[in-house]
């Protein structure tokens, strides 16, 4: 290795090691060790900890939803949006429309989901809908709707960028030769522009996804903490209950999910993109 | 123009199109016979790909009528007009592979086409353009050359009224144009469908085409078989870009069926009157086209020919023919033409320019 090629790598390849490598290898380690009598970590050989490991599959049950229902919904709202800008809006409204979806993110992430617990809460769009007349009462907050809405509306520009971009260097002459061979325009939508968007799609879904495999807050705050999930599991058996080993099993196993699902995504994208990239027609 | 018992295939009456300020066709009027080779011929952004964007649906007129064997397509979108189009740069779907493009608008089809009679279908039409085998390849596999046949494969399979071809060989080596242009007229004789080709090319639609719609600034200059417009082409727009011409300019002295010309030095010569072009009149500003194979060299001034003496200013060895540019006194300077066996003539040279009279063309100088 020469060294400007040593140079470059080394910061990176510290960082790595020291924050990414050196936690998994001790949570790693941990997971097979036991609690000690006061809480904490005590050194030993055991599968313990593993074994405990369905006594917290609801948790992940919970988890594997709200990442599932998250990418879902995400998808619902992102995809005509992204489809929207790449192909209807013109330059200036592609701009503002642009700034629009970013700009908030300048703010904190907890002042924006305190905004939406007040926009929610009995006091907020309940109580305009009641005074209009419109319901006569309408509970939002602390309901699965409010944590979706708060996934979606924290997760938007992850999902859309992503299609977006795929969308955008979709050629459109591609779209001008389908309608000539006598496809209307949901052939043409089904048969060309989704299975070409199809990278774009797959990214921001795996993106959401992941991320939402540890998310707890967005729930915790608009959903009540009525329901558990593997990120309060994780807090409550490190800070709470100090049982450190089996938090560590815990943790192992998210990443053993995550791990399935990045190498799903990699082997979908080199399906969509490679060599051996079949016809992904929907028809 | 033509004769009524033929079938017309599609039909322009005075249809306009802007994009903005531009127009881009400017009340064209044509009629294209079912089973010709028609052209569009012209410098690029004269307007040729809106033609062809009109008859394919891709663009709507902004007044005027068309029609595609003789129904008006006005309310007809592009997915449901019999008329399929090879784009210019081929626009194949990269997600499938060639049979999968090539069967794209059998699988269109409803009621739907069996599969098995679809495969068959893209098979015929593969070997139709020489490409068996070549099924399962995806389109970055393939040379030029070849996807343009796989885009000619995917238009022909629908056998549609008409095809429409937007400059389809700009994109291949001389070579392979040539080729090119031989397969496609043989293959426009064999399936006996109406192409509506596009070319700023004009040796390309010379050796293709039945009929040449020349335009200019979105408007159709002159129409007619190519050796009509080689002919005799309406305007000195047409003389110039259909060919080469020499052009000597003056003014008329006597018109009749021979026209007298004086040249700006003041030297009379004669050329027959255009046949089909505006008639010339006493006074007016005139030009003469005359074809540099038509000019020949020699030593001495000839009875019964029109003839001006000058020098060899450049010689240009062709192969098979020798080009020389030769400055004369009285008609500036002269491209001339000749088969290589018979000219030996040198830079520097003193030569006579002679064409017999009727080779000249007597137009208006706009
Ligand atoms: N979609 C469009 N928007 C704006 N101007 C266009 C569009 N299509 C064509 N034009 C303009 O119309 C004129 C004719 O274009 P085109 O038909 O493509 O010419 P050609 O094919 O002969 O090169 C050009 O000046 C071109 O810039
Ligand atoms: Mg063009």
């Amino acid at each position: 290795m020469s060294l400007p090629t040593f140079l470059l790598l080394a910061p990176a390849t510290l960082w790595y090691l020291l924050l990414l490598v050196a936690p998994l290898v001790i949570v790693a380690v941990f997971s097979f060790g036991a609690r000690a009598p006061e809480g904490g970590y005590a050194p030993a050989f055991t599968f313990e900890q593993y074994s405990n490991l369905p006594t917290r599959i609801t948790p992940f049950i919970n988890t594997l939803k709200l990442a599932s229902l998250g990418t879902f919904f995400g998808v619902l709202i992102a995809y005509p949006l992204a489809y929207f800008l790449a192909t209807r809006a013109t330059a200036r409204l592609k701009s503002i429309l642009v700034a629009l979806i970013i700009v908030p993110f300048w703010t904190s992430f907890l002042i924006r989901t305190y905004a939406w617990v007040t926009i929610m809460s009995s006091r907020g769009i309940p109580a305009i809908l009641i005074r209009l007349g419109l319901v006569n009462e309408l509970v939002l907050l602390n309901t699965p709707f409010a944590i979706v809405l708060g996934i979606v509306y924290n997760y938007l520009p992850l999902m859309t960028f992503p299609i977006y971009v795929s969308l955008e260097r979709l050629d459109k002459r591609l779209l001008e030769a389908s309608k000539d061979l006598g496809a209307n325009q949901l052939g043409t939508f089904l048969q060309i522009t989704l299975p070409l968007s199809a990278s774009g799609l797959v990214t921001g879904s795996m993106l959401v996804f992941i991320l939402l495999m540890g998310e707890y807050l967005i729930p915790a705050l608009l959903g009540g903490g009525k329901i558990f999930f593997v990120g309060n599991a994780l807090v409550d058996l490190f800070l709470q209950s100090r049982n450190w080993p089996f938090g560590s099993a815990v943790a192992m196993a998210l990443n053993f999910i995550m791990l399935i699902i990045v190498s799903l995504y990699l082997w979908l994208t080199a399906r969509l993109s490679g060599e051996q990239r079949q016809a992904v027609s929907l028809l | 123009m033509m004769q009524p018992t033929v079938a017309i295939d599609v039909e322009f009456r005075n249809v306009a199109k802007s994009f903005g300020a531009v127009v881009a066709v400017d009340n064209v009027n044509f009629q294209i016979p079912k089973g010709s080779f028609f052209t569009f011929l012209g410098p690029s952004g004269c307007g040729k790909t809106s033609c062809l964007r009109l008859i394919g649906g891709f663009e709507q007129p902004d007044s005027g009528e068309i029609l595609i064997a003789s129904e008006s397509v006005a309310q007809v979108p592009a997915y449901e007009r019999h008329v399929n189009m090879v784009f210019q740069h081929y626009a194949l779907f990269p997600h499938m592979h060639v049979a999968g493009n090539v069967g794209y608008g059998l699988r269109q089809r409803r009621p739907r086409m069996s599969a098995r009679e679809i495969s068959k279908h893209v098979a015929d039409s593969l070997a139709l353009v020489r490409l068996s085998g070549y099924d399962g390849r995806r389109s970055w596999e393939l040379s030029g050359g070849q996807q343009q046949r796989v885009a000619l494969a995917r238009a022909l399979v629908n056998k549609p009224t008409v095809l429409l071809l937007d400059e389809p060989l700009a994109a291949l080596d001389r070579k392979l144009r040539k080729d090119m242009q031989v397969e496609l007229k043989n293959l426009q004789r064999e399936v006996g469908i109406t192409f509506v080709f596009v070319t700023h090319d004009q040796e390309e639609a010379l050796s293709m085409s039945d009929r040449i719609a020349v335009m200019r600034d979105g408007k159709i200059v002159q129409e007619g078989s190519p050796t009509d417009l080689y002919s005799q082409p309406l305007d000195r727009y047409v003389a110039g870009f259909i060919g080469q011409s020499n052009f000597i300019v003056g003014t008329v002295v006597e018109a009749g069926d021979q026209v007298t010309i004086k040249t700006e030095r003041s030297v009379l010569f004669r050329a027959p009157k255009s046949k089909v072009a505006k008639s010339l009149l006493a006074g007016d500003n005139a030009v003469v086209a005359i074809r540099p194979e038509r000019i020949s060299l020699g030593n001495k001034h000839e009875a019964g020919v029109e003839s001006f003496a000058g020098r060899v200013a450049q010689v240009t060895f062709l192969g098979d023919q020798t080009e020389f540019h030769v400055e004369t006194e009285q008609a500036g300077r002269l491209l001339v033409r000749m088969s290589s066996g018979h000219a030996s003539f040198v830079s520097g040279d003193p030569v006579i320019a002679y064409w017999k009279r009727e080779a000249g063309l007597a137009l208006l100088n706009e």
